[in-house]
Formats: C-alpha cells, sequence, structure tokens
C-alpha cells in the first residue's frame, strides 16, 4: 500500500486552498505525512515597469499577513500533531514555484485548491495556475472543488 | 479522516498502465475508510482517444461485424484486471461499462451516483486526443464539482 510522505499545499487564502488544506490534513493524518504550506507572493511593480522602494515595503507588509494565516493554519495541524513547514517566496509566476518546490523537496502530493488566481503574466502561457501544475508536475495531485 | 473523507470513489479505467496506477492510488485511499470503489469504462466512437496503432488503421480495415465485441470484450478484461487487483487488497469493487464521450461520461457519471471523489490517471490510451484536444483528465478536473486526483 502506497503511502505518502511530504505534502505539499500551495496556500493562497482562498476559501478553496482552505478546503484543500484540511483535506490534506485528513490524508496526512492516515498516512503519517508531513505537510508544507507554500505561499508565492506575486512581485508587483507599483510604479509602471520600475521597482520602487513602496514595492518593497508591500512586500513586507503583505509577507506579514501570509504569515499570519499560516501560522493559523499550522495551530489546525498541530491539534493533529502533524508537522507543518511554513514557506513564502517571493517570485512572479505561482506556478513555477510550484513545481521547483516540488522538485527540490521530494514531495509526492500535491493537494490544491481550485480557485482564481492567476497573474496576467501566467495567463500570456498558461490558462492557470493549475493547468500548469497539471502539465509538469511530476507527483500525483489532488484538486478540491 | 473526518471531515473529508472518501466514501465512493470513482476510478476510470482505460487499461493503460497509468490508469492501473490510478487504480493502486485509489485503492490506498479507500482502503483507509473501507470505501468501495467503482471502476468506469468508457467505450468512445471518437478516434482521438484510441491508442496510436489503432488510430492509424485505415478504416476499411475494422470489421464492422465484431467491432462493438471486440470493444465489450477489452472493457470486461480491463473490469476483470480491475476486480482482481480490488479482491487482493479485499475492496468492494464494481465494474460498469458505459458508452459516450469519454470526458462528458466520467463526469456526468459521477454527478449522478453521487461520487465523493475521482482518481485518474494523467494520461491515458489517447495521445492523439491529447495532442489536439487535451487530455480526458484535462477535462475531468476543469468540468467536475468534486474532488479529483490526478495520478502520474
Amino acid at each position: 500500500m502506497k503511502s505518502y510522505q511530504n505534502i505539499l499545499v500551495p496556500f493562497n487564502g482562498t476559501p478553496a486552498s482552505h478546503k484543500a488544506f484540511r483535506k490534506a490534513v485528513s490524508i496526512a493524518e492516515a498516512s503519517g505525512a508531513d505537510i508544507t504550506i507554500l505561499t508565492c507572493i506575486e512581485e508587483r511593480p507599483t510604479f509602471g515597469f520600475f521597482k520602487t522602494k513602496t514595492s518593497m515595503s508591500e512586500f513586507e507588509k503583505e509577507k506579514k499577513i501570509v504569515e499570519k494565516q499560516q501560522a493559523e493554519l499550522d495551530s489546525y495541524a498541530a491539534k493533529k500533531s502533524i508537522n507543518c513547514k511554513l514557506k513564502i517566496i517571493k517570485h512572479s509566476m505561482a506556478s513555477q514555484v510550484i513545481l521547483s518546490y516540488v522538485r527540490q523537496h521530494d514531495i509526492d502530493l500535491v493537494v490544491m485548491g481550485k480557485n482564481k488566481i492567476t497573474t496576467v503574466a501566467e495567463r500570456t502561457v498558461y490558462h492557470s495556475t493549475i493547468e500548469n501544475v497539471f502539465r509538469n508536475v511530476r507527483c500525483s495531485l489532488l484538486i478540491v472543488q | 479522516m473526518a471531515e473529508s473523507s472518501f466514501k465512493k470513489i470513482l476510478v476510470p479505467l482505460d487499461g493503460s498502465d497509468n490508469s492501473k496506477r490510478a487504480l493502486m492510488e485509489a485503492i490506498s485511499f479507500a482502503g483507509l475508510t473501507n470505501a468501495p470503489i467503482t471502476g468506469l469504462y468508457v467505450i468512445s466512437s471518437d478516434v482521438g482517444t484510441e491508442s496510436f496503432v489503432e488510430a492509424l488503421k485505415p478504416l476499411s480495415s475494422i470489421e464492422e461485424k465484431n467491432y462493438t465485441e471486440k470493444q465489450l470484450s477489452e472493457a470486461n478484461g480491463v473490469m476483470g484486471e480491475a476486480k482482481k487487483m480490488c479482491e487482493e487488497n479485499h475492496i468492494r469493487f464494481q465494474g460498469i461499462v458505459a458508452k459516450g464521450s469519454i470526458g462528458s461520461k466520467i463526469v456526468q457519471y459521477a454527478k449522478d451516483h453521487e461520487f465523493d471523489h475521482i482518481v485518474i490517471g494523467m494520461t491515458g490510451k489517447g495521445h492523439i486526443g491529447e495532442v489536439l484536444l487535451g487530455s480526458v483528465s484535462y477535462y475531468v478536473i476543469h468540468n467536475a464539482e468534486i474532488p479529483v486526483m490526478v495520478v502520474k
């Protein structure tokens, strides 16, 4: 019987990703896996194409919000005695962050919520974050609606 | 596994290795909650979902008489194999053979019979369809209303 060791939950704060997280927790409970929560904060130049100091402080602000959300999830998992790793990465394409993380960290299951946050940069290449992950990921993928 | 347990699992099968891996994964989930598995084999009239060798054959080489029987016996063979795999792992299994467009049939069947999960292989037999149209699994993840697990 196959059991999972490392589950990755790409988290973006939407209700669907909360659902995905709860599902990942229930799978982790049954198979004794560790969970990694990964949030990608997208780089958005605030002033045209130029990166300004404001975008740096915006990032810090956003990071604080995400950290708080992730801490909530962590305490939920801790109640069920599941190990949780929290990760925040700054990048312009969420799907690439997810894919490279899977490649580097021996992830064997990705649990994702299906939702509609896609940046313009990503949409020009793929329709959605999920589409890129679906086409290129090497492990199993669970999509929660 | 309290709130999001696996109660009724649908596994679309086409006899490819990938669909067998999907079945194995479904079995391991079903084992956790003692859920039954339903295998669904859809016979399609669409050439894009046929295997490469099959699709390249000239139409005249298809014997009309035995074509349906041939497809049916292939479907039953796949179902028998799946049933054996489930029995070895003590999982209840039900095999369904249906006809129609593969993607929409899977989604419709899951909706009609109130499944809570679909476990599907990433790529099946339909290599041609995958290049031209996008794969069956792609259709399913975008159209199903329940969680879908895609197995590589």
